[in-house]
Protein backbone atom coordinates (compact mmCIF):
# COMPACT_ATOMS: atom_id res chain seq x y z
CA UNK A 1 0.00 0.00 0.00
CA UNK A 2 1.19 3.50 -1.00
CA UNK A 3 2.44 5.87 1.45
CA UNK A 4 0.53 9.33 1.18
CA UNK A 5 2.69 12.29 0.71
CA UNK A 6 1.69 14.90 3.34
CA UNK A 7 0.91 17.26 0.90
CA UNK A 8 -1.55 14.67 -0.83
CA UNK A 9 -3.36 14.10 2.76
CA UNK A 10 -3.35 18.29 3.72
CA UNK A 11 -5.13 18.54 0.30
CA UNK A 12 -7.45 16.43 0.81
CA UNK A 13 -8.03 18.12 4.20
CA UNK A 14 -8.64 21.03 2.86
CA UNK A 15 -11.34 19.44 0.80
CA UNK A 16 -13.25 18.28 3.92
CA UNK A 17 -11.51 14.95 4.65
CA UNK A 18 -11.50 14.30 8.37
CA UNK A 19 -9.70 11.05 8.06
CA UNK A 20 -6.36 12.28 6.20
CA UNK A 21 -6.51 14.86 9.17
CA UNK A 22 -5.78 11.90 11.60
CA UNK A 23 -3.05 10.22 9.51
CA UNK A 24 -1.44 13.50 9.50
CA UNK A 25 -1.95 14.17 12.76
CA UNK A 26 -0.97 10.35 13.90
CA UNK A 27 2.41 10.68 11.29
CA UNK A 28 3.55 14.40 12.96
CA UNK A 29 2.09 14.37 16.33
CA UNK A 30 5.35 12.42 18.05
CA UNK A 31 7.93 14.79 16.48
CA UNK A 32 5.79 17.31 17.10
CA UNK A 33 5.40 17.13 20.76
CA UNK A 34 9.48 16.26 21.20
CA UNK A 35 10.19 19.60 19.76
CA UNK A 36 7.87 21.56 21.87
CA UNK A 37 9.48 19.75 24.82
CA UNK A 38 12.59 20.77 23.57
CA UNK A 39 11.49 24.15 23.11
CA UNK A 40 9.44 25.05 26.69
CA UNK A 41 10.53 22.44 28.30
CA UNK A 42 6.69 22.18 30.56
CA UNK A 43 5.57 18.59 29.39
CA UNK A 44 2.27 19.76 29.64
CA UNK A 45 2.44 23.13 28.33
CA UNK A 46 3.87 21.60 25.34
CA UNK A 47 1.67 18.98 24.70
CA UNK A 48 -1.03 21.60 25.09
CA UNK A 49 0.97 23.80 22.29
CA UNK A 50 1.51 20.54 19.93
CA UNK A 51 -2.32 20.19 20.31
CA UNK A 52 -2.97 23.75 19.26
CA UNK A 53 -0.74 23.96 16.20
CA UNK A 54 -2.50 20.86 15.00
CA UNK A 55 -5.71 23.35 15.59
CA UNK A 56 -4.33 25.71 13.55
CA UNK A 57 -3.49 23.48 10.90
CA UNK A 58 -6.83 22.21 10.73
CA UNK A 59 -8.72 25.94 11.06
CA UNK A 60 -6.24 27.23 8.20
CA UNK A 61 -6.63 24.21 6.01
CA UNK A 62 -8.65 26.43 3.45
CA UNK A 63 -5.75 28.26 3.41
CA UNK A 64 -3.04 25.37 2.93
CA UNK A 65 -0.81 26.76 -0.48
CA UNK A 66 0.96 23.40 -1.61
CA UNK A 67 4.06 24.96 -2.78
CA UNK A 68 5.13 24.83 1.06
CA UNK A 69 6.20 21.56 2.48
CA UNK A 70 3.64 20.54 5.08
CA UNK A 71 6.54 19.90 7.96
CA UNK A 72 7.52 23.78 6.66
CA UNK A 73 3.95 25.00 7.51
CA UNK A 74 3.29 22.99 10.94
CA UNK A 75 6.88 24.24 12.09
CA UNK A 76 6.71 27.82 11.37
CA UNK A 77 2.77 27.60 13.17
CA UNK A 78 4.49 25.01 15.91
CA UNK A 79 7.49 27.62 16.28
CA UNK A 80 5.59 30.73 16.32
CA UNK A 81 3.57 28.80 19.41
CA UNK A 82 6.62 28.27 20.92
CA UNK A 83 8.39 31.53 20.66
CA UNK A 84 5.41 33.56 22.18
CA UNK A 85 5.15 30.83 25.43
CA UNK A 86 8.78 31.64 26.07
CA UNK A 87 7.85 35.07 25.91
CA UNK A 88 4.93 35.12 27.96
CA UNK A 89 7.27 33.06 30.48
CA UNK A 90 9.79 35.86 30.68
CA UNK A 91 7.38 38.67 30.74
CA UNK A 92 5.18 36.57 33.89
CA UNK A 93 8.23 35.00 36.07
CA UNK A 94 6.30 35.59 38.71
CA UNK A 95 3.47 32.66 39.01
CA UNK A 96 0.64 31.18 42.00
CA UNK A 97 1.83 28.51 43.25
CA UNK A 98 -1.36 26.45 42.07
CA UNK A 99 0.11 26.43 38.63
CA UNK A 100 3.14 24.56 39.93
CA UNK A 101 0.25 21.70 42.01
CA UNK A 102 -1.41 21.22 38.63
CA UNK A 103 -1.06 17.36 37.84
CA UNK A 104 0.65 16.90 34.44
CA UNK A 105 -1.65 16.58 31.67
CA UNK A 106 -5.06 17.55 33.36
CA UNK A 107 -6.43 19.65 30.91
CA UNK A 108 -8.03 21.64 33.42
CA UNK A 109 -6.82 24.60 31.94
CA UNK A 110 -7.86 25.31 28.33
CA UNK A 111 -5.34 25.23 25.60
CA UNK A 112 -2.56 28.15 25.84
CA UNK A 113 -4.15 29.56 29.25
CA UNK A 114 -1.77 26.99 31.59
CA UNK A 115 0.44 28.81 33.28
CA UNK A 116 3.93 28.38 31.48
CA UNK A 117 6.62 28.13 34.30
CA UNK A 118 8.44 25.58 32.80
CA UNK A 119 10.11 24.53 36.01
CA UNK A 120 10.33 20.79 36.04
CA UNK A 121 8.79 18.69 38.10
CA UNK A 122 10.28 16.21 40.80
CA UNK A 123 9.36 13.70 38.68
CA UNK A 124 10.67 15.13 35.55
CA UNK A 125 13.81 16.36 38.14
CA UNK A 126 14.56 12.99 38.91
CA UNK A 127 14.39 11.23 35.08
CA UNK A 128 17.06 13.87 34.12
CA UNK A 129 20.11 12.82 34.65
CA UNK A 130 23.28 15.60 35.51
CA UNK A 131 24.70 15.43 31.76
CA UNK A 132 20.63 15.61 30.10
CA UNK A 133 20.25 19.23 32.61
CA UNK A 134 23.64 20.79 31.46
CA UNK A 135 22.59 20.26 27.54
CA UNK A 136 19.10 21.72 28.09
CA UNK A 137 20.20 24.29 29.95
CA UNK A 138 22.86 24.77 27.29
CA UNK A 139 20.69 25.13 25.20
CA UNK A 140 17.97 27.48 26.83
CA UNK A 141 20.33 30.55 27.32
CA UNK A 142 20.72 30.52 23.62
CA UNK A 143 18.67 33.76 21.96
CA UNK A 144 15.87 32.40 20.62
CA UNK A 145 16.12 31.92 16.97
CA UNK A 146 19.06 30.37 17.27
CA UNK A 147 17.87 27.81 19.81
CA UNK A 148 14.70 26.68 17.30
CA UNK A 149 17.57 26.38 14.32
CA UNK A 150 19.50 23.99 16.59
CA UNK A 151 16.53 22.06 18.23
CA UNK A 152 14.96 21.68 14.22
CA UNK A 153 18.38 21.16 12.69
CA UNK A 154 19.74 19.02 15.44
CA UNK A 155 16.44 17.21 16.91
CA UNK A 156 14.28 17.02 14.25
CA UNK A 157 16.50 16.58 11.26
CA UNK A 158 14.81 19.65 9.57
CA UNK A 159 16.49 20.72 6.36
CA UNK A 160 18.55 24.18 6.63
CA UNK A 161 16.71 25.18 3.87
CA UNK A 162 13.57 24.58 5.00
CA UNK A 163 14.69 25.92 8.35
CA UNK A 164 15.36 29.01 6.20
CA UNK A 165 11.80 29.28 5.51
CA UNK A 166 10.21 28.21 8.52
CA UNK A 167 12.02 31.09 10.80
CA UNK A 168 11.32 33.67 7.73
CA UNK A 169 15.51 34.03 7.16
CA UNK A 170 17.98 33.64 4.46
CA UNK A 171 19.85 29.95 4.12
CA UNK A 172 22.88 31.69 4.65
CA UNK A 173 21.49 33.22 7.66
CA UNK A 174 20.29 29.73 9.30
CA UNK A 175 23.78 28.78 8.64
CA UNK A 176 25.21 31.31 10.55
CA UNK A 177 22.90 31.02 13.31
CA UNK A 178 23.27 27.43 13.98
CA UNK A 179 27.31 28.64 13.89
CA UNK A 180 27.06 30.90 16.16
CA UNK A 181 24.90 28.81 18.53
CA UNK A 182 27.37 25.65 18.07
CA UNK A 183 30.36 28.19 18.87
CA UNK A 184 28.13 28.86 22.33
CA UNK A 185 27.63 25.31 23.39
CA UNK A 186 30.76 24.40 22.93
CA UNK A 187 31.95 26.84 24.95
CA UNK A 188 29.20 26.02 27.93
CA UNK A 189 29.20 22.23 27.36
CA UNK A 190 33.04 22.13 27.76
CA UNK A 191 33.18 20.34 31.05
CA UNK A 192 31.04 17.10 28.84
CA UNK A 193 33.50 17.68 25.93
CA UNK A 194 36.23 17.55 28.23
CA UNK A 195 35.37 14.76 29.73
CA UNK A 196 35.78 11.82 27.30
CA UNK A 197 32.72 10.65 28.62
CA UNK A 198 30.63 10.95 25.27
CA UNK B 1 48.99 23.46 3.43
CA UNK B 2 48.30 26.45 6.05
CA UNK B 3 47.49 29.05 3.20
CA UNK B 4 44.47 26.71 2.46
CA UNK B 5 43.27 26.32 6.36
CA UNK B 6 39.60 26.47 6.67
CA UNK B 7 37.69 29.19 9.17
CA UNK B 8 35.84 27.68 11.78
CA UNK B 9 32.37 27.97 10.20
CA UNK B 10 33.64 26.57 6.88
CA UNK B 11 34.75 23.05 9.16
CA UNK B 12 31.28 23.58 11.01
CA UNK B 13 29.05 23.93 8.19
CA UNK B 14 31.12 20.60 7.05
CA UNK B 15 30.70 18.95 9.75
CA UNK B 16 26.69 19.41 9.64
CA UNK B 17 26.69 18.67 5.97
CA UNK B 18 26.27 22.42 4.95
CA UNK B 19 28.94 23.41 2.54
CA UNK B 20 28.18 24.03 -0.52
CA UNK B 21 28.32 20.91 -2.85
CA UNK B 22 31.17 21.31 -4.91
CA UNK B 23 33.59 22.89 -2.33
CA UNK B 24 32.86 20.35 0.47
CA UNK B 25 35.29 17.18 -1.59
CA UNK B 26 37.95 19.48 -1.36
CA UNK B 27 37.39 20.59 1.82
CA UNK B 28 37.19 17.47 3.84
CA UNK B 29 40.09 16.39 2.07
CA UNK B 30 42.19 19.10 3.29
CA UNK B 31 40.89 18.66 6.69
CA UNK B 32 41.79 15.04 6.34
CA UNK B 33 45.88 16.23 5.55
CA UNK B 34 45.60 18.99 8.11
CA UNK B 35 46.23 17.89 11.96
CA UNK B 36 44.96 21.81 12.95
CA UNK B 37 41.50 21.88 10.60
CA UNK B 38 41.25 18.32 11.89
CA UNK B 39 41.05 18.60 15.30
CA UNK B 40 38.54 21.59 14.72
CA UNK B 41 36.53 19.30 12.45
CA UNK B 42 36.46 16.66 15.43
CA UNK B 43 35.67 19.18 18.39
CA UNK B 44 32.00 19.68 16.26
CA UNK B 45 31.33 15.91 16.08
CA UNK B 46 32.40 15.62 20.10
CA UNK B 47 29.25 18.53 20.17
CA UNK B 48 26.83 16.75 18.21
CA UNK B 49 27.17 13.32 20.10
CA UNK B 50 26.79 15.18 23.21
CA UNK B 51 23.89 17.09 21.87
CA UNK B 52 22.84 13.94 20.57
CA UNK B 53 22.60 12.85 24.81
CA UNK B 54 19.60 14.98 25.29
CA UNK B 55 16.68 13.20 24.79
CA UNK B 56 13.61 14.26 27.23
CA UNK B 57 10.35 11.92 27.31
CA UNK B 58 8.13 12.96 24.91
CA UNK B 59 5.42 10.23 24.58
CA UNK B 60 1.81 12.26 23.52
CA UNK B 61 -1.24 11.32 25.68
CA UNK B 62 -3.93 8.80 25.01
CA UNK B 63 -5.97 12.02 24.91
CA UNK B 64 -4.17 13.74 22.94
CA UNK B 65 -6.03 13.31 19.53
CA UNK B 66 -9.21 13.26 20.79
CA UNK B 67 -8.27 16.57 22.17
CA UNK B 68 -7.43 18.23 18.97
CA UNK B 69 -10.74 16.85 17.70
CA UNK B 70 -13.07 18.20 20.15
CA UNK B 71 -11.49 21.54 19.82
CA UNK B 72 -11.48 21.57 16.23
CA UNK B 73 -15.26 21.40 16.19
CA UNK B 74 -15.73 23.21 18.84
CA UNK B 75 -14.36 26.51 18.13
CA UNK B 76 -15.20 28.04 14.58
CA UNK B 77 -13.14 28.42 11.84
CA UNK B 78 -10.33 31.09 11.54
CA UNK B 79 -11.39 32.38 8.28
CA UNK B 80 -13.62 31.02 5.78
CA UNK B 81 -17.73 30.58 5.66
CA UNK B 82 -18.10 27.00 6.13
CA UNK B 83 -17.83 26.02 9.56
CA UNK B 84 -17.21 22.59 10.78
CA UNK B 85 -21.02 21.93 10.52
CA UNK B 86 -20.30 21.38 6.63
CA UNK B 87 -17.39 19.29 7.15
CA UNK B 88 -16.39 15.53 7.61
CA UNK B 89 -14.81 16.40 11.30
CA UNK B 90 -18.36 16.48 12.48
CA UNK B 91 -18.37 12.73 11.95
CA UNK B 92 -16.58 12.60 15.36
CA UNK B 93 -18.79 15.32 16.84
CA UNK B 94 -21.91 15.60 15.17
CA UNK B 95 -24.16 18.22 16.00
CA UNK B 96 -26.81 15.80 17.93
CA UNK B 97 -24.43 14.24 19.97
CA UNK B 98 -23.12 17.47 20.98
CA UNK B 99 -26.64 19.59 21.73
CA UNK B 100 -27.27 16.03 23.94
CA UNK B 101 -23.97 16.33 25.70
CA UNK B 102 -25.22 19.80 26.75
CA UNK B 103 -28.11 19.07 28.25
CA UNK B 104 -26.25 15.71 29.98
CA UNK B 105 -23.55 18.53 31.16
CA UNK B 106 -26.14 21.22 31.87
CA UNK B 107 -28.34 18.65 34.55
CA UNK B 108 -25.33 17.63 35.92
CA UNK B 109 -24.55 21.15 36.64
CA UNK B 110 -28.16 22.04 37.80
CA UNK B 111 -28.27 19.09 40.27
CA UNK B 112 -24.84 20.47 41.91
CA UNK B 113 -27.47 23.40 42.70
CA UNK B 114 -28.49 22.21 46.39
CA UNK B 115 -32.56 23.03 47.07
CA UNK B 116 -34.30 23.70 43.86
CA UNK B 117 -35.80 21.72 41.19
CA UNK B 118 -34.37 23.38 37.58
CA UNK B 119 -37.38 25.11 35.68
CA UNK B 120 -37.77 23.75 32.49
CA UNK B 121 -36.69 26.56 30.25
CA UNK B 122 -33.45 26.68 32.34
CA UNK B 123 -32.51 22.68 30.68
CA UNK B 124 -33.93 24.46 27.27
CA UNK B 125 -31.08 27.51 27.15
CA UNK B 126 -28.99 24.75 28.07
CA UNK B 127 -29.30 23.01 25.37
CA UNK B 128 -29.37 26.19 22.96
CA UNK B 129 -25.98 26.95 24.69
CA UNK B 130 -24.27 27.92 21.56
CA UNK B 131 -25.60 31.70 22.18
CA UNK B 132 -26.58 31.82 26.42
CA UNK B 133 -28.32 35.09 27.26
CA UNK B 134 -26.15 37.16 28.55
CA UNK B 135 -26.50 36.43 32.96
CA UNK B 136 -27.32 39.73 34.16
CA UNK B 137 -30.16 39.48 32.21
CA UNK B 138 -31.17 36.78 33.93
CA UNK B 139 -30.37 38.58 37.37
CA UNK B 140 -32.55 41.41 36.23
CA UNK B 141 -35.74 39.35 35.62
CA UNK B 142 -37.98 40.73 38.48
CA UNK B 143 -40.74 38.37 38.27
CA UNK B 144 -38.55 35.17 39.34
CA UNK B 145 -35.16 36.74 41.25
CA UNK B 146 -34.40 33.01 42.07
CA UNK B 147 -34.78 31.48 38.93
CA UNK B 148 -32.33 34.22 37.33
CA UNK B 149 -29.54 33.51 40.75
CA UNK B 150 -30.24 30.16 39.49
CA UNK B 151 -29.90 30.43 35.90
CA UNK B 152 -26.51 32.91 36.33
CA UNK B 153 -25.38 29.66 38.43
CA UNK B 154 -26.05 27.55 35.59
CA UNK B 155 -24.25 29.79 33.44
CA UNK B 156 -21.15 29.60 35.94
CA UNK B 157 -20.88 26.03 35.45
CA UNK B 158 -21.30 25.77 31.69
CA UNK B 159 -17.89 27.16 31.70
CA UNK B 160 -17.12 23.41 31.97
CA UNK B 161 -17.88 22.89 28.01
CA UNK B 162 -14.50 24.21 27.50
CA UNK B 163 -12.92 22.03 29.22
CA UNK B 164 -12.05 19.56 26.34
CA UNK B 165 -10.86 16.67 28.39
CA UNK B 166 -14.39 16.34 29.75
CA UNK B 167 -15.92 17.00 26.49
CA UNK B 168 -12.91 14.20 25.45
CA UNK B 169 -14.09 12.16 28.63
CA UNK B 170 -17.09 10.78 26.88
CA UNK B 171 -16.70 8.01 24.24
CA UNK B 172 -19.27 8.37 22.09
CA UNK B 173 -17.50 11.48 20.86
CA UNK B 174 -14.20 9.43 19.75
CA UNK B 175 -16.82 6.49 18.70
CA UNK B 176 -18.96 7.89 16.89
CA UNK B 177 -20.27 5.69 13.99
CA UNK B 178 -19.90 7.16 10.45
CA UNK B 179 -23.32 7.17 9.70
CA UNK B 180 -24.62 9.38 12.56
CA UNK B 181 -23.49 12.71 10.76
CA UNK B 182 -26.74 14.26 9.55
CA UNK B 183 -25.40 16.52 8.30
CA UNK B 184 -24.90 16.79 4.07
CA UNK B 185 -21.83 17.65 2.96
ZN1 LIG C 1 44.17 23.25 7.85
Amino acid sequence: MAIDSDLELMLRVSRGDADSFGVLLNRHRGPLLSYFVRMVRDRALAEDLAQEAFLRVYQARERYQPEARFTTWLYRIATNLALNAIRDRKSDPVLPETAMAEPDGDGSASLLERAADGRPTAEEQMAESDRQRLIREAIETLPEKQRAAVILHKYQDVDYRQIASILKVSESAVKSLLFRAYESLRVRLEPLLEGGLV
Amino acid sequence: MKKHCLDREEIFLLTQGMAGEREAAGMMAHVESCADCRKVFESYRRLDDVLAQWNPPAEPSPWFDARVRTAAASRPQARGSSGFLGLALNRWLALPVLASLLVVVGLIALRRTPRVTPPAHAVQSTAAVHVPAPPAQAVKAPAAPQTGAQEVNMYKNLSVLEDYDMLAGFDVISELPKGSSKVAD
